[in-house]
């Protein structure tokens, strides 16, 4: 590969350029079709039933973080149990165990290396 | 001449002046008691800062070899040196401007807290250390600006000291970070004891076998195996170096001091301070012994373990990053992933590696000091850090979301933003030196982190309001400008990469590759001073 060729950028900034010049004439066809036809929300509508009792919208949201575990939440457990339970317990001494071990790694490695 | 002469003062006053600056803003401090003046001071102090940095990088660049300045007027190797190349100027240079823009956030960020004149003080010593790391040719010089840097670094962790957790983050950073200056100690020590100087280029000279009547006149000749010596020196400084450039499994003081940190410090040390480690290992590993025959071996050991220590870095940051609720704790594992992707370049020791290395550092700092930024003005807002708690507060500051939104982007790597077009040269670095499989961790982490960030501006902008917002503001001018310039500098970097790449990326791979120029710039000078 040439060191000082350098069109893959150039045609990644045209490529781009036609993304969005393609996505800017969606959206203003989106906004053309959403202003002719309107639709009228009443405010009983957005309101939340829940068996009766009284329920304010911005109680009713789900927290952002079931938006990551309801994907992996069991197919990682393992490996969440190791990096987080084990690794990041927020404990001085677990800290300079790991970094330890790879102080001892990368001295044995060059140690081994310069023979 | 005088021009010349001038310019090389400069170098030394660009660290040197914000170092008299930070301690004569105390002793201002009991005279003036007006914040006005300490915050006009602290900006007016980084400004000057920034035109020398700038004036420092245009006359490297436009000489084309790296400039010296002697300390007392004593050469390499008897006094110690500023050696600036291309990397050096162009570190110094992102360091100088992100903190400029840092200073005139903090105004506005710090208007209600205690103390800012102690705040100021040690804000002007991080970059007083960090300019030095980056301007020095001398390795314990590097040392003692590693530990301004850390000393400032410590103490702005712990700027909200009335709070435990503020308290605890800064003594684990603290006490981590003194570990690894000490370890860094140790490896001067052995490079002291294998090479009988401390100085950058003799170094190289004496790796290189380079014969040279001056320097052996000064320092002698090596005095123990100069292999196994850069083995253990190497190994040693590295180490110390991934402590402070955070990378995995260096990195746990990270996450606990950025949440406990003022906002604007989370960025100066994410998007910097951490940059100092990296240009660290740059230096070490290619500029010093990189070039050097005899340590080949070494030194391709040295890559692969980097290579390594990139992925792991990678991988188990993304994968924290997801779970995060505190978004500077997220934004934090965040700059971990980076500084994988970026020692992944280091370790490939290519020079195409090497410019996605350098590049990355050079998008990363911009974007990442915009992220915290940005979401230092949503924690501002909502006195709050958790990220379900912020629910829909962005609907009431677009353009401060907007650049939150840009930062995110770039740091996933979206087109044509300035982190897409450094991971793509990742990407071909990693191709052309046979490791395409490589590929699949930058598109993984990505992904990850594209989660992370979804996350964000999903509760910001897209969820409900949790609170009452009404009366809420765009930011203030002094925290909106430093954004709205970040986030133009993040397009510019990208938009620009096939010019930024000809005559900026490459060059600088070349002046950090190009050891044999840096001992001759240090001879010169030592020839100059014994003819005199």
């Amino acid at each position: 590969m040439q060191l000082n060729t350098y069109d893959i950028y150039t045609m990644i900034l045209y490529a781009t350029l036609s993304m969005v010049i393609i996505a800017s004439s969606f959206y203003s066809l989106y906004l053309l079709v959403k202003s002719i036809r309107r639709v009228h929300v009443t405010p009983e509508k957005i309101k939340i039933y829940a068996c009766g009792e009284d329920l304010p919208v911005n109680k009713a949201s789900v927290s952002g973080l079931n938006f990551y575990w309801g994907v992996v939440k069991r197919s990682l457990r393992n490996l969440y149990a190791t990096i987080r339970d084990k690794m990041h317990t927020g404990i001085l001494s677990d800290w300079l165990f790991f970094m330890s071990l790879w102080l001892v790694i990368i001295v044995i490695t060059l140690s081994l290396s310069a023979r | 001449m005088y021009m010349v002469n001038m310019v090389e003062n400069f170098l030394a006053l660009t660290p040197s002046l914000p170092i008299i600056l930070a301690f004569a803003l105390p002793l201002i401090s009991l005279v003036v008691k007006s914040r006005r003046v300490w915050e006009s001071y602290t900006i007016t102090a980084s400004f000057i800062i920034l035109l020398l940095a700038l004036t420092n990088f245009m006359r490297v660049y436009e000489v084309g070899k790296p400039l010296i300045y002697k300390f007392g007027g004593w050469p390499p190797p008897i006094g110690i040196v500023y050696e600036v190349d291309l990397l050096g100027a162009l570190m110094g240079l992102l360091v100088a401007s992100i903190m400029f823009l840092i200073a005139i956030y903090s105004v506005k960020y710090l208007e209600h807290a205690h103390g800012v004149e102690w705040y100021y003080t040690l804000l002007l010593g991080v970059e007083a250390g960090m300019l030095g790391c980056v301007y020095t040719g001398d390795a314990f010089n590097l040392f003692v600006m590693l530990e301004v840097t850390s000393v400032a670094a410590y103490g702005l962790v712990a700027f909200y000291r009335s709070n435990k957790e503020a308290i605890e983050a800064a003594l684990k950073y603290a006490i981590v970070g003194s570990i690894a200056t000490t370890v860094y100690f140790i490896s001067l020590a052995f490079l002291y004891g294998t090479y009988g100087t401390l100085n950058m280029a003799d170094i190289i000279a004496k790796s290189k076998l380079m014969v040279s009547p001056e320097l052996a006149l000064i320092s002698g000749i090596p005095v123990a195996n100069i292999i196994i010596g850069a083995a253990i020196i190497l190994a040693l400084a590295i180490w110390a170096f991934t402590v402070k450039a955070a990378a995995f499994p260096n990195h746990f003081w990270l996450p606990d001091a950025h949440p406990a940190a003022p906002t604007p410090i989370s960025a100066v040390l994410s998007g910097l301070v951490v940059k100092v480690g990296v240009y660290a290992v740059i230096r070490f590993s290619f500029t010093i012994f990189g070039g050097a025959e005899l340590l080949s071996n070494v030194i391709s050991v040295l890559y692969i373990v980097l290579l390594i220590l990139g992925i792991f870095s990678a991988f188990v940051a993304s994968m924290l990053m997801v779970v995060q609720t505190d978004i500077k704790r997220l934004i934090a594992y965040s700059t971990v992933m980076h500084i994988g992707l970026i020692f992944m370049g280091i370790g490939l020791g290519t020079p195409l590696g090497l410019a996605a290395a350098i590049y990355h550092t050079i998008n990363h700092a911009v974007a990442k000091a915009l992220l915290f930024l940005a979401a230092g003005v949503f924690i501002y807002t909502a006195k709050t850090r958790n990220i379900d708690e912020l629910a829909g507060i962005g609907r009431y500051m677009p353009l401060s979301t907007f650049t939150f939104i840009i930062a995110a982007l770039a740091l996933v790597g979206i087109p044509p933003l300035n982190g897409f077009m450094s991971k793509l040269t990742l990407y071909y670095a990693l191709i052309d030196a046979g490791l395409a499989p490589l590929v699949v961790v930058i598109i993984v982490t990505s992904a990850l982190a594209l989660l992370a960030y979804v996350k964000i501006v999903y509760s910001v902008w897209l969820k409900a309001p949790l609170r009452d917002y009404s009366d809420v503001k765009e930011a203030h001018p002094l925290m909106l400008v430093p954004l709205l310039i970040l986030a133009l500098t993040c397009i510019v970097l990208g938009v620009t990469a096939p010019l930024l790449m000809d005559k900026l990326i490459m060059p600088t791979v070349k002046a950090t590759l190009n050891s044999d120029l840096y001992v001759k710039v240090a001879l010169e000078a030592l020839r100059k001073f014994l003819s005199s």
